[in-house]
């Protein structure tokens, strides 16, 4: 059971999904492991209507780092904010599927850090621009 | 990639095979040195066989010396997460390459400017900057502890950064309880203020992955010995930190931070270290070689993690069989949820029983443990342990085995034992 968690894993890890850039992003976050240096760059198009409508990602790092991120973009892809606020880390390891140790907790969450930054940011950023408008 | 075989890589260490009265000998000393591979012993040999010269020289051996070097260079760079080779100097040890480089860096500061230093960290990243302050007239600031659970208080940074902080030294973990600190977030810190951060990364180095670059340090400092090489340091230095610094050399010297003439041959078996770390990666690690990260580093990162989630399992038995023991305290953190926010290094007492004596009564049982302050005074003063002998450090790293923290657990179940037999008989 195990091994073909792993396998789906590696697969991921070697053909990432939505691996690439976004032109005009709505919303974009460079997350980092600062131990071992995993990265991930996320970027978001969001609808007016509040649903994530384009998704990208760029990194380099571990399988279970890169391998949670392709996933994690292939599950938040068209789904409005509300319910992508809603993901916890138990989702992210679900989808994982294998036994994380205590160690590489870190590798498997760091999709999930940066997408909520991502998000934090964009909202700082658009009350700072309400703000200068007023 | 197969699953992490602790024998088969016990048996590249010669010395693992050591027996004392009958009984193998078992090496839980690590964080004060690590036992060496053949590759290395075969290194250090083949350059005294082969290329045995002084560097910059127009003929054979002296090619191969300075070729070792730069080769070595890469390799701690890519252990290291480096941007180049060029970032990389050997020297003696860790401590000498601090005071070395701190002449340097005072060179840049003024009277009243101020270095921070940390109660967790060892001496050599502590008296050198003390000594810095008292010839330059510079104010050195203390950053303390929360002693429950031997972790940096961080309010106490905020307390002490300021305009006129220049630098702050920092470990990436404690040498005597194993705590990790945030570097990543001290340096944010530190940089925001304008200040450089020196990191003693020398306990870390064995237990995990490093990217100086992430970790926004501008100078990082280790010891080949701690992760199965021979005794030399290595530090790094940002590329363009080193070039604003004036450098204390001999005037010819083509190397502005390499003083004088080189271990060779240590930096010869230091290469063949990170290169039995490479296979360590390839046997028992995802190597991400497509993911944009290069070949040698790649290896690393994934020897590193592999030797990470190992030594993990091995920290959680032996910490969960030290809270059972009566008579045993574990100073520093023991919550099993908080094991990836530490090193596999425990430190312990003993009730009724000293440090010395419990090191002395392992030893004689063929078990290895250093007992004491490491180096790291403050920190056994703060936690109210210097005068009763520190404390006993049980250090694990990737080539200790289960059956060995088993072995170590009971015979420290016999010395809290024997003192409870004696205390009831008394």
């Amino acid at each position: 059971m195990d091994d073909l968690y792993r396998d789906e894993i590696l697969e991921h890890y070697r053909h990432p999904h939505n691996f690439g850039t976004l032109p005009e992003p709505d919303a974009v976050y460079e997350g980092a492991n600062p131990l071992c240096g995993d990265r991930i760059t996320l970027m978001l198009g969001i609808s007016e209507a509040g649903v994530v409508d384009e998704v990208a990602f760029t990194g380099r790092g571990c399988a279970i780092s890169q391998a949670s991120a392709s996933m994690l973009t292939d599950s938040i892809r068209g789904k409005p904010l509300g319910e992508i606020a809603k993901l916890g880390r138990q989702d992210v390891l679900d989808e994982l599927g294998i036994e994380i140790s205590p160690a590489r907790l870190k590798c498997a969450l760091l999709s999930l850090d940066t997408l909520r930054r991502a998000l934090e940011d964009r909202i700082a950023w658009q009350a700072s621009t309400e703000d200068g408008v007023a | 990639m197969t699953d992490y075989d602790v024998e088969a890589l016990r048996a590249e260490f010669p010395a693992l095979a050591l027996e004392q009265h009958g009984r193998p000998a078992a090496y839980f000393d690590g964080p004060g040195g690590t036992q060496v591979s053949q590759r290395v012993i075969d290194a250090v040999t083949r350059y005294y066989l082969t290329s045995n010269a002084n560097d910059g020289g127009a003929f054979l051996t002296s090619e191969r010396s300075d070729a070792v070097v730069a080769e070595a260079r890469g390799a701690v760079a890519d252990l290291l997460g480096a941007a180049s080779p060029d970032e990389i100097k050997f020297g003696y040890n860790m401590t000498t390459l601090t005071f070395h480089i701190s002449r340097s860096i005072g060179a840049t500061l003024a009277p009243r400017d101020e270095i921070v230093v940390t109660t967790l960290d060892h001496e050599a990243n502590v008296s050198p900057w003390r000594r810095l302050a008292d010839d330059r007239g510079l104010v050195v600031r203390t950053v303390d502890i929360h002693p429950d659970d031997a972790t940096l208080d961080l309010d106490s940074l905020d307390a002490v950064l300021g305009p006129r902080t220049k630098l702050v030294a920092v470990g990436l973990a404690s040498n005597s309880v194993g705590t990790i600190n945030p570097v990543r977030e001290i340096a944010a810190r530190a940089r925001a203020v304008g200040a450089l951060t020196y990191v003693d990364a020398v306990h870390y180095v064995p237990h995990g992955p490093v990217d100086v670059r992430a970790l926004g340090a501008d100078f990082l400092v280790t010891s080949a010995y701690k992760w199965f090489g021979p005794h030399l340091g290595a530090l790094y230095g940002r590329a363009d930190v080193l070039d604003a610094l004036p450098a204390y050399k001999v005037r010819p010297a083509h190397d502005r931070f390499q003083t004088g003439t080189q271990n060779f041959e240590g930096i010869a078996g230091t290469l063949a270290a990170v290169d039995y770390l490479r296979s360590v990666g390839r046997r028992y690690g995802e190597v991400a070689a497509d993911a944009g990260e290069g070949g040698r580093r790649a290896e690393i990162l994934a020897a590193m993690r592999a030797i990470q989630d190992y030594e993990l399992t091995l920290a959680a038995r032996l910490i969960r069989g030290l809270t059972a023991i009566r008579g045993v305290r574990v100073h520093g953190m023991a919550e099993p949820s908080r094991l990836a926010e530490r090193t596999p290094t425990v430190a312990v007492t003993i009730d009724g029983v000293s440090p010395r004596e419990a090191a002395q009564a392992l030893g004689r049982q063929g078990i290895f443990a250093w007992d004491g302050d490491f180096y790291a005074r403050a920190l056994i003063e703060r936690l109210g342990l210097y005068e009763t002998g520190g404390v006993l450090r049980l250090g694990i790293v990737h080539y200790n085995t289960a059956a060995e923290v088993d072995r170590l657990l009971e015979a420290l179940e016999g010395i809290a034992a024997d003192r409870g037999a004696r205390v009831a008989a008394g």
